[in-house]
């Protein structure tokens, strides 16, 4: 998952940057690239049960590595921006066969009880690919040039991956003799925290004011955390120079890990009304929006305000570890 | 979490990938409007081309939609859990 999200999630960032340095071709142009890429394994993420029941987890996860490493080789090797918006149909669907939907796909079998701790710490563990890999892809574009790091990592994922899926994504617990959160046998069934609120009625979900408020604020302040994340590289090769950008942009993400401890906070069994973590949340917005406004005008200014970024954006993430079946 | 705290089991399956989807949906478009603004918005006095004032002004703009998005919702909540 860290080599997935290295290359998919955090990647971008990178490429956005040496694609335009590379080609010449305005930001709008290839953030707009981006954007396809995300967009496209949102697509995807929606249809993930369906080609998993069609395909097998294992082989499809596989399909996704080599899907990956090829849209980041064409991300590098393309020469029109038309063939750049294709190259970000393979790298968006194949990362999200390794993302945050892919882990809950993957985790859910093992853990029934402990799953929000489990895919909290899967979560910090494809992070760790931000931290590792935003420097190692500078440091490799330095090296051999864009196209062949793209090449080199390329192998290294799909490699990995595909060790990983015939060692273990391919097994459940069951096949293995196991049970779910390494409980005995015997263990009686495991049932989770339930909340006192009344069940939606099928149509009314959308008309839920709690639920529309939840998502509007989810989806802002992903858009405000993202849309600067992907230009955050760009933004801080001027001031620091690309290798230093790099570390700082992995630093960011470092920052995040450290900054919270997901594993306690989404335990389900510790799981009380809502108080608490709304209150994380918007502490969390509230630091993001007051840094980004002061530290602006510093130099460099986003220097600053890319280690609240991230930490901001863990309790996102936090916010989406749960217990979700399918 | 939140999702898991305040809607009942049932809804929860059903709810958190909407939430999700709709999040991918909309960060999706970000890269694109913050690239728009960084190419389009007008310099703003000495900020220097790295400092991108507007972009950071948006982002934090956004971000307060969020946190008063976060705030209504919380009545609603207690509302809810209370009914």
């Amino acid at each position: 998952m860290p080599l997935s999200d290295g290359a998919g999630f955090y990647g971008p960032l990178v490429y956005l940057h040496a694609v335009h340095e590379l080609r010449g071709w305005s930001l709008n142009v290839v953030s707009t690239a981006v954007t396809v890429h995300f967009l496209f394994g949102a697509i995807v993420i929606a249809n993930l049960p369906r080609l998993y029941r069609r395909f097998g987890l294992a082989r499809f996860t596989k399909a996704g590595s080599l899907a990956l490493a090829l849209g980041v080789t064409g991300w590098a090797l393309t020469q029109e921006p038309w063939k750049l918006f294709i190259a970000t149909l393979f790298s968006g669907g194949g990362w999200v066969t390794m993302g945050a939907a892919a882990v809950n796909a993957i985790v859910a079998p093992w853990f029934v009880r402990k799953r929000p701790a489990a895919l909290a710490s899967a979560y910090n563990g494809s992070s760790i690919g931000g931290v590792v890999f935003s420097p190692i892809w500078v440091a490799a574009i330095g090296l051999l040039g864009f196209p062949w790091a793209a090449i080199a990592i390329g192998i290294v994922v799909v490699s990995t991956i595909w060790v990983l899926a015939d060692l273990y994504y391919s097994k459940t617990p069951e096949s293995m003799g196991l049970h779910p959160d390494g409980d005995a046998p015997q263990a009686a069934a495991t049932t989770l925290p339930v909340s006192p609120a009344k069940p939606l009625p099928k149509t009314q979900v959308w008309k839920d004011w709690r639920l529309a408020t939840l998502a509007a604020g989810m989806a802002l302040g992903l858009f405000a955390q993202i849309g600067l994340l992907a230009h955050l590289f760009s933004l801080l090769v001027p001031a620091l120079g690309a290798q230093l950008a790099g570390f700082a942009a992995g630093g960011a993400t470092a920052a995040a890990i450290t900054g919270s401890d997901p594993g306690r906070l989404a335990d389900a069994r510790s799981c009380r009304p809502s108080a608490l973590r709304l209150r994380q949340l918007r502490r969390a917005d509230f630091r993001l929006a007051r840094l980004l406004v002061c530290s602006w005008r510093q130099h460099p200014p986003p220097v600053v305000g890319c280690f609240f970024i991230r930490r901001g954006n863990r309790q996102y993430n936090v916010a989406a570890a749960n217990d979700c079946p399918g | 979490m939140i999702a898991q705290a305040e809607f009942p089991k049932q809804d929860v399956t059903r709810v958190v990938p909407l939430i999700v989807a709709v999040g991918q949906g909309t960060y999706a478009f970000a890269p694109a409007v913050f690239g728009s603004i960084r190419e389009f918005a007008p310099r703003w006095g000495a900020a220097s081309v790295g400092a991108a004032p507007w972009l950071f002004l948006i982002a934090a703009f956004i971000q307060t939609l969020a946190v008063v998005a976060f705030f209504i919702g919380r009545s609603a909540r207690h509302d809810a859990t209370r009914a």
